[in-house]
This record gives C-alpha cells, sequence and structure tokens, in this order.
C-alpha cells in the first residue's frame, strides 16, 4: 500500500505556464517522489477519465484548477465526481478566486479540499509543502 | 344603489359643492311657512296664496313648514350633537302624530278651528274652507316626517333607512312637481271638487323640501357612486335632463292651452247657440202673445158683439163672447182672461180671476188712450203668482173718437210656460241657467226664480255698477260671451242676449269650475302623462350615466390594470438588468481574483526565484530592486483583494436577524484582541442591551472596519484610547467608535468615504483606503447612515445611524423570530 502510495501520480490540471511552472517548481524543491501529470485544459482533464477506467491506476490527489478553457474546472469536477471510478480520488481545488459562490459550488460537487492559490510565492510554497504531507504522506488514499 | 364611494361620505363629511344647495332648499321652505304667517298676521292673504283668487296656506301648514324647514338643518349637520338629534327625532315623530290626526280629521270632513293658530281665516275658495290644512298637504307632511326619521336612523351599517328616506322625499318632490304643474297650467288640482286644495305656495314648499332632503340624504349616505374625478359628469346630465324637463312640460303646457281654448270657445258657443235660440223662442212666444190680443183688437166682429152687449145690452151676445174668450183661452194655454168695459170693471171672466193692480190698470190705460196692445211684463199678485198680462182696447168701426167699448186682458202664468222654458237647460248640467233680467232704473231686476237662490223672480236686483256681474253686462246693452262672477260670486262664463221685442235680457251662464272639469280630468292626465315622461327621460338618463360611470369605472379598472402590468413587466426588466448587472460584476470580480492574480504571481515568483537562485550574479541594489518589485506585488495584492471585498459587498444578500448588539461587539473586538493589544490602546465599551433587526454580518464588518480605522490612527497617542458606545434615539439606533487619533480636517468629510482615498500618507498609514467606502457601503445597503466629527489633532467620532427594531416590527410575520430571552444568560465575556 504504502510503497503503491508513493509510486501513484499526482495529476495536475493548469493552462496558466507560470502558475504550471512555479507549481512543478515548488513540488520539485520539495523532492516529490510521485511522478506528475499535468493537463493543460478541461478537455485534457475529462480525456483521463476512460484511460482510469481502461486501468491506468488512479491519481493519488488531482489538483484542479477552475478557470480552465474548453471546460471549467467545475464542470470537470462534476464528471469526475459522478463517475463510479473517479469518483473516490480525492480532488483539491487549487484556484485564485476567493468567491464563496466558488468555493461552496467546488464543495457541493465533492471537492474534498478548496486552496485559495497564494500571490506571495513563498507563501506558495508552504502550500505546496503542506499538500504533499497531507495527500501524499498522512492521508490514505483509497485503493 | 352601488359600492360605496370611497371618499369622504363614510365619514360624515359633506361634499362642498352639491348639498350647499341642501340648506338652502330648507331655508326657502321654511321662510315659505313664515311668509304665509306673516301674510296671516298682517292680513295680507297674498304672502300665504302666492297668487290671486287661489287658496292660501294654512296657518297650521306654515307653522310645520316652519318647523320642518328649520329641522332639515339638522339633517345637513355632518356629526349632529345628542340634542341636535333628539330635538329632530322629537320634532319627526311629534310632526308625524300631529299631521296624521289633522289628515284622518280633514278626510272625515273635520276641519277643528285650532289649525288657525288664533288667526282669523274666513272664507271659502271654490268651495273649499281656507286655513285649513288640505288632506293632500297633511299626506305630503307625512311623507316628510317619514323621511326625516329614516334619514336619522340612518347609518353607515344599516343603509336601507337612508334609500328609503331618499324615495319618501322623491315621491314628494314628484308631487308636489305635479301640483306645481298644474298651477302652471292653469287649471290647479282638486279646486272645486269638494276637497281643500294644497295652496300654491304649499307646493312650492313641499318641492324645496323635498329636494332638500333628497340632497342630504344623498350627500350622507353611500347612495351616489361618483369618485371626486367624475364630479363633473353628473351636471351634463342634469342640464340634459332640465332641458328635455323644460321641453315636455312646455309642450305640455302648449297643447294643454290649446285644448283649453278650443274646449272654452266649444263651451262658448253652446252658450251662444242655447242663449239664442231661447231668446228667440220666447220672442216669438211674446209676439204670438201680442198677436192673440191684436187679433181679438183688430176683429170688427168681436168688437161689434161686445158693443152690442155693453153698450146696446143685448145679454145674448155674452154667451158667444163668454165662448171666444174661453176657446182662446184654452187654446193658448192662458190662464185667464178678462173682458173689463169702459169703466174698467170685470164684466166678464174666464178661467182665473185677473188680479187689477195698479200696474195692470196703469197698462189697461195705455192700451185704451194708444187704441194698441199694451203688454203689462210681469206683475205678481196677492198669491204670489207672476203673470204677464196684455191689455187689448177693443174699438169699435165706425166709432169716430176711436173711444174702446173695453179691454180684454189677456193673462199668461209665468209658471207655465215662460220660467220652464227659461229654466229648462238641453244637457245635463250641474251648474248651468238661463236668466231673465231686465233693468230698472240703476238697478238689474231678476224675472225668473234662479237655480241656485230660492224666491229671486221680481225680487233680486244688483246695481248697474256691479260690473262683474253677467247680467248686469246685459241689462247694460252688452251681447256676446262674458266672463264674470254671477250673483253668488261664483266665476262663470255667460252669453248674454236681447230678447227682440221686449226691455228684457236673457243671459246663459255656467260656473267655470263646471266647464273646467273635463279640462281638469285632462289635466290630471296631462299632468300623469307629463311626470311619466320626466320619471322615464329621468331614470333613462340615470341608467345611461351610470353606464358611463360604470364605463369609466372599467376603463380605470383597465388602465390601473394596464398600468400594474406595464409596471410589473419594467420591474421585471430592471430586475434583469439588475440580474445581468450583478452577473457582469461578479464575472468581473472573477476575472480580476483570477486573471489579475496570476500574472502577480508570476511576478512575484519569479522574481523571488531571481533573488534565490541567482543571489550571487545580483548587486546589492538589484536585490534591492527586487525587494520593491515584490512589495508593488503585495500592494497590488491588496488592492485587487480590497476591490473584491468592496464589490463583495454590494452584491451580498441581506440577511435581517436579531441582533444582540453587545454580544456583536464583544465578538468583534475579541477578533481584533491581538491588534489591539500590539497597539497598547485601552478600550472603553458603553454598549447598552439594545434591540437591533438588522444584517449581522454586515454591521459586524462595519464595526471591524471602524476599530480597525481607530486602532491605526491613535497609534501615535499616549494612550491611545478607543471607545466603543450606542444608544437609542428616536427610534433609531446611534452606533459610535471614539478614538483619541491624530483626527482629520471636517472639509475632507466626504472624501474619507470614498473608495481608495486616503489622507494620510501610505508610509505613515498603511492601508489602501477601502475600509471606510466598505463601512458605507455597507450601511447604506442597511439602511441606515455614517458620518464622522473630527478635527485634526482631536481624534475623531464615527457615528453609524441605523433603524431600530421599532421600526421593523411591522415585517411579516415569521421573518422576525421573537428574541429568545435567555440571550442575556448566554452572553459570555469575550
Amino acid at each position: 500500500m504504502t510503497i503503491a502510495a508513493f509510486t501513484r501520480p499526482i495529476l495536475l490540471v493548469e493552462d496558466n505556464p507560470v502558475d504550471l511552472d512555479l507549481t512543478l517548481r515548488a513540488f520539485a524543491r520539495r523532492r516529490f517522489t510521485n511522478p506528475i501529470q499535468v493537463a493543460r485544459d478541461g478537455e485534457e482533464a475529462l480525456a483521463w477519465l476512460p484511460r482510469w477506467e481502461g486501468g491506468e491506476p488512479l491519481p493519488l490527489v488531482i489538483l484542479l484548477d477552475l478557470k480552465l478553457p474548453k471546460a471549467h474546472g467545475l464542470e470537470v469536477l462534476a464528471q469526475w465526481k459522478s463517475n463510479p471510478v473517479s469518483c473516490a480520488i480525492p480532488v483539491v481545488v487549487l484556484s485564485s478566486s476567493a468567491e464563496d459562490g466558488d468555493i461552496s459550488a467546488a464543495y457541493r460537487l465533492g471537492a474534498n479540499s478548496y486552496i485559495v492559490k497564494p500571490v506571495d510565492f513563498s507563501k506558495f510554497l508552504e502550500v505546496a509543502d503542506q499538500l504533499e504531507l497531507y495527500w501524499c504522506v498522512l492521508n490514505k488514499p483509497p485503493g | 344603489m352601488d359600492a360605496p364611494a370611497p371618499d369622504a361620505t363614510e365619514k360624515g363629511n359633506i361634499s362642498p359643492r352639491v348639498p350647499a344647495l341642501a340648506p338652502v332648499c330648507g331655508l326657502l321652505a321654511a321662510a315659505l311657512g313664515l311668509g304665509a304667517l306673516l301674510g296671516w298676521l298682517l292680513e295680507i292673504p297674498q304672502l300665504a296664496a302666492l297668487a290671486s283668487g287661489r287658496i292660501p296656506m294654512a296657518p297650521s301648514t306654515a307653522f310645520f313648514f316652519l318647523c320642518y324647514g328649520a329641522g332639515s338643518l339638522f339633517l345637513f349637520r355632518a356629526r349632529p350633537g345628542r340634542t341636535a338629534r333628539w330635538g329632530a327625532l322629537a320634532l319627526g315623530t311629534l310632526g308625524l302624530l300631529a299631521v296624521s290626526l289633522l289628515l284622518l280629521l280633514s278626510l272625515q270632513g273635520i276641519h277643528p278651528v285650532i289649525e288657525h293658530l288664533g288667526f282669523s281665516p274666513a272664507g271659502t275658495v271654490d268651495g273649499a274652507p281656507i286655513g285649513h290644512m288640505s288632506p293632500l298637504t297633511a299626506f305630503c307632511f307625512i311623507l316628510v316626517g317619514a323621511a326625516f326619521l329614516l334619514a336619522l336612523s340612518a347609518s353607515p351599517k344599516h343603509f336601507w333607512p337612508a334609500t328609503a328616506a331618499f324615495w319618501c322625499a322623491a315621491s314628494l318632490s314628484l308631487l308636489s312637481l305635479a301640483l306645481l304643474l298644474a298651477y302652471l297650467l292653469g287649471a290647479p288640482l282638486l279646486y272645486g271638487s269638494g276637497t281643500i286644495p294644497p295652496a300654491l305656495s304649499t307646493a312650492l314648499a313641499f318641492l324645496l323640501l323635498g329636494v332638500s332632503i333628497q340632497l342630504a340624504v344623498w350627500s350622507r349616505s353611500s347612495l351616489r357612486i361618483t369618485r371626486p374625478a367624475d364630479r363633473r359628469a353628473p351636471y351634463h346630465f342634469i342640464l340634459i335632463f332640465a332641458l328635455l324637463a323644460a321641453g315636455i312640460v312646455l309642450t305640455g303646457f302648449l297643447s294643454f292651452q290649446k285644448h283649453e281654448k278650443e274646449y272654452r270657445f266649444g263651451m262658448e258657443q253652446q252658450l251662444s247657440a242655447i242663449v239664442t235660440l231661447k231668446a228667440a223662442r220666447i220672442a216669438d212666444w211674446l209676439a204670438e202673445r201680442r198677436a192673440d190680443a191684436a187679433e181679438l183688437a183688430s176683429n170688427p166682429a168681436f168688437t161689434e158683439r161686445v158693443d152690442k152687449w155693453l153698450t146696446h145690452g143685448m145679454v145674448l151676445e155674452r154667451g158667444g163672447i163668454a165662448f171666444r174668450l174661453d176657446s182662446l183661452r184654452v187654446s193658448h194655454g192662458y190662464d185667464g182672461i178678462a173682458l173689463l168695459d169702459a169703466g174698467n170693471r170685470v164684466t166678464l171672466q174666464q178661467g182665473a180671476p185677473v188680479e187689477l193692480s195698479g200696474q195692470v190698470l196703469a197698462a189697461v190705460a195705455q192700451a185704451r188712450a194708444s187704441g194698441r196692445v199694451v203688454d203689462s211684463w210681469f206683475s205678481r199678485d196677492k198669491t204670489g203668482t207672476i203673470r204677464l198680462l196684455w191689455a187689448a182696447p177693443l174699438i169699435p168701426a165706425g166709432n169716430e173718437r176711436r173711444q174702446p167699448v173695453a179691454t180684454v186682458l189677456l193673462s199668461a202664468r209665468a209658471e207655465t210656460f215662460l220660467f220652464p222654458f227659461i229654466q229648462e237647460w238641453p244637457t245635463a248640467s250641474r251648474s248651468a241657467e238661463t236668466l231673465l233680467v231686465r233693468r230698472d232704473g240703476n238697478e238689474v231686476l231678476f224675472l225668473n226664480n234662479l237655480r241656485f237662490r230660492g224666491n229671486a223672480a221680481l225680487n233680486l236686483r244688483l246695481p248697474l255698477t256691479k260690473i262683474e256681474v253677467p247680467a248686469v253686462q246685459a241689462a247694460l246693452g252688452r251681447e256676446g260671451v262674458v266672463a264674470g262672477r254671477d250673483y253668488r260670486g261664483v266665476p262663470v262664463l255667460a252669453a248674454l242676449k236681447a230678447v227682440a221685442g221686449s226691455p228684457w235680457f236673457l243671459v246663459a251662464r255656467m260656473d267655470t269650475a263646471e266647464i273646467h272639469a273635463p279640462l281638469r280630468d285632462r289635466l290630471w292626465s296631462m299632468v300623469l302623462v307629463i311626470l311619466a315622461l320626466l320619471i322615464g327621460a329621468g331614470a333613462a338618463l340615470i341608467l345611461q350615466w351610470q353606464r358611463q360611470q360604470h364605463e369609466l369605472l372599467a376603463q380605470v379598472a383597465e388602465k390601473d390594470r394596464q398600468l400594474a402590468c406595464e409596471l410589473e413587466k419594467r420591474v421585471a426588466e430592471r430586475t434583469a438588468q439588475l440580474d445581468a448587472a450583478n452577473k457582469e460584476l461578479e464575472s468581473f470580480s472573477y476575472s480580476v481574483s483570477h486573471d489579475l492574480k496570476a500574472p502577480l504571481r508570476g511576478i512575484d515568483g519569479y522574481s523571488r526565484l531571481l533573488e534565490e537562485e541567482y543571489h550571487h550574479s545580483l548587486t546589492a541594489e538589484g536585490r534591492q530592486f527586487l525587494a520593491n518589485i515584490r512589495r508593488g506585488v503585495a500592494q497590488m495584492h491588496q488592492l485587487i483583494e480590497d476591490l473584491l471585498a468592496y464589490s463583495r459587498m454590494e452584491r451580498r444578500a441581506l440577511h435581517n436577524v436579531p441582533v444582540d448588539l453587545p454580544a456583536l461587539v464583544r465578538a468583534v473586538v475579541a477578533a481584533a484582541e491581538a491588534e489591539l493589544a500590539e497597539s497598547g490602546a485601552t478600550l472603553r465599551l458603553e454598549v447598552p442591551a439594545l434591540d437591533l433587526y438588522t444584517d449581522h454580518d454586515g454591521l459586524a464588518m462595519a464595526l471591524r472596519n471602524l476599530l480597525d480605522n481607530a486602532r491605526k490612527f491613535s497609534r501615535g497617542s499616549q494612550p491611545p484610547t478607543i471607545e466603543i458606545g450606542a444608544r437609542a434615539e428616536n427610534g433609531k439606533i446611534l452606533l459610535w467608535v471614539r478614538d483619541n487619533g491624530i483626527g482629520f480636517d471636517q472639509k475632507f468629510h466626504e472624501r474619507i468615504f470614498d473608495i481608495f482615498s486616503r489622507l494620510e500618507r501610505a508610509e505613515d498609514f498603511p492601508g489602501t483606503g477601502v475600509g471606510l467606502a466598505l463601512v458605507r457601503k455597507a450601511v447604506q445597503r442597511m439602511g441606515g447612515r455614517v458620518w464622522a466629527e473630527s478635527a485634526p489633532g482631536r481624534g475623531a467620532v464615527f457615528y453609524l445611524e441605523l433603524p431600530g427594531a421599532e421600526s421593523l416590527r411591522d415585517d411579516p410575520a415569521g421573518e422576525r423570530p421573537g428574541k429568545p430571552a435567555d440571550t442575556s444568560t448566554r452572553r459570555e465575556k469575550p
């Protein structure tokens, strides 16, 4: 189990190249052992669904941005959470928006956590640190 | 009648225009009564009758008019006092009883003297005693009294008495209108019918009283459906009705006049024909009688036989003479024939004895002297029998001195032919008769017996100065048809004719009342038709008016409905616009939070990476630049956050709940405890338990910002002191936050509440200048206001004024749950 957890990927859904780069750098600094998969828009994110159904290992956690091209993050979240295969994957919404509407909508659709993306890079690093610690080490994912 | 008007009628107010007429009418009716009483007092009957030859208003009637006219003023009081109400009630009841009694007595033909009220009216008009109330008048007064009592007992709850009172008054008006119309048409009702007719002034006063009560009841009740805006409408209809009514009445009047003229002409023709025929017949009869006498006088054979008998003593002739005279007597209807000798002694008497009165002897002497037949006209003997006599002198032929040997006296009783003939009338008539009169010096002498006065023949004389009497006019030689008053003083129409060959004049007369009787019948029907037409026209106009009103109301309702629809549509449109604007704002702030923040994150992240990973390649200045870049980013980030907070405040829904003010203040203070401790400020709370019903989070946010503000600007004071207080004032709640900080100049008062506006430099007092803008926005949305009092260096007080709980208690039930009684016990120290 533990070994499996270390090798299971993390799916990062992020369209902004700067945010993507910074996130990857932040995770790199923390020396993540999990492979990081990236989806650059909503459609790409949804394209993972048939692959999971086909038997590919489920991600340990998904970091989902909300404002995505092609399909909105909330839409993607809704589809994942309504699918019997993907519904168990923990989804952490990582968004710049601190709007009540977004937060409550995300939780209603089944998001497991909502984190406002800090503008301050040092705080961003902290967030990455916490994420890794919690979701990859402390949290017990479903089989 | 219809839905009650929503205006002031329910409160009993009198609308200013229509009923202004009502008290005036009532007072005018009272004035007519007063005028009549004055007329009786001053003995000017015209004041009580208003028309010559018509019956005057009885003192009792006048008294009732005075009472009811004055009493009607009670009806016009918006809210009659207790005394006024009881007074009017007593007046109505007593009046009703008294008048009912009078009506009963009057119908029994009993006319109590008490009705004269101490005056002494005497005489009759067309057979009706004056000074007494007509039964019709009494009936009208009963209507008035009933209307009075009904109007007084009407109330907004009990509506029917008002309607009944209205119709009582309406019937009264119609009845009096009929009476007035009859007066106007010249043939007033009930005259000469044996029943006392109502006076002209009575009819007028009843009309006024009826109109007055109608108006009063109309204005006080909800009978009318006019809305204030439509007040003008009925006036058109009243005008149309007045024109129609005038037309109807005028047409009726003219047609009646024409009919009356024709009828009168017919009656005159009839009278003329009768008098002419009778005069001719009487003249013929007289001529025949004279011819009888003349035939005797001019018969030589008869004269010779008389001469033989009387002069020559041939007694045998007597039998033949007697036979001749008796056959004449029998065949021509003489009651007696006498033969007088030269010495005027009766030598032969056939039939009734002829009385040789002075008048007869004078006629005999005249006949003997003239040798011609002389009429002795009427003479009355000792038994009272009236006779006409003719004296025929018998002059023998060949008598050179023409000395009559005898005189024959033919005597005819007036009762045998002349009087019956004169009295005979070709049609059935109650009052018609023919008079035979003769001028006698300065008098006119009635020759025949009269229908309405016994023993008038040769006894009744009237002076020639009584020119209004048709007989006098006839004696003065007038012929044709005249109107006047006969020997009884009754108005009559008479045809006059001189009887040819006599000094007599024949008068055929008939009472005007009888002539007018068929006219009166026709008048009744005419008045009924006119009234029916008037009622019909009025009803048609009222119906039309009501229909118009209903249409108008329907139009108004339709317009209202359309307006409401339009308003609803506009509200919906505006709501949609607002929704759209809100959506736009939402998507704007969404973009702001996403798209503006992402580049910031990039700038911050890469400058941080540059700083960390290329630390050695950078000079101190370069590192300083990077620090500045990152400070700018932080500031930009703060601005974006504040902008978002402000827009959130604008968009967020209000949740009004009962607010425990002290608890809320303590919570706000507790949240800021760390900052407060850091600044070393002393905090004083003066917040009493106040009932507040408002948006809890909005108020908390406002207080938080004000507290933050106070803490920030009092930082430099020694020691910083902050006071939070509250009190209820004029149903509102006043909250204040006082500090002893640097304060500000009042001239910047408006600017400090603008977003991103700052009075101090950012180095001295950090912040973006959004806090007070947020406070103002929040308080405005809660229906309150915010202001500040300050002076530079003297600290500042920020006031929040919010609607109190009282003003919000009217909120729909359920919205606001009762404040739990144990709230205070649950309060905890922060």
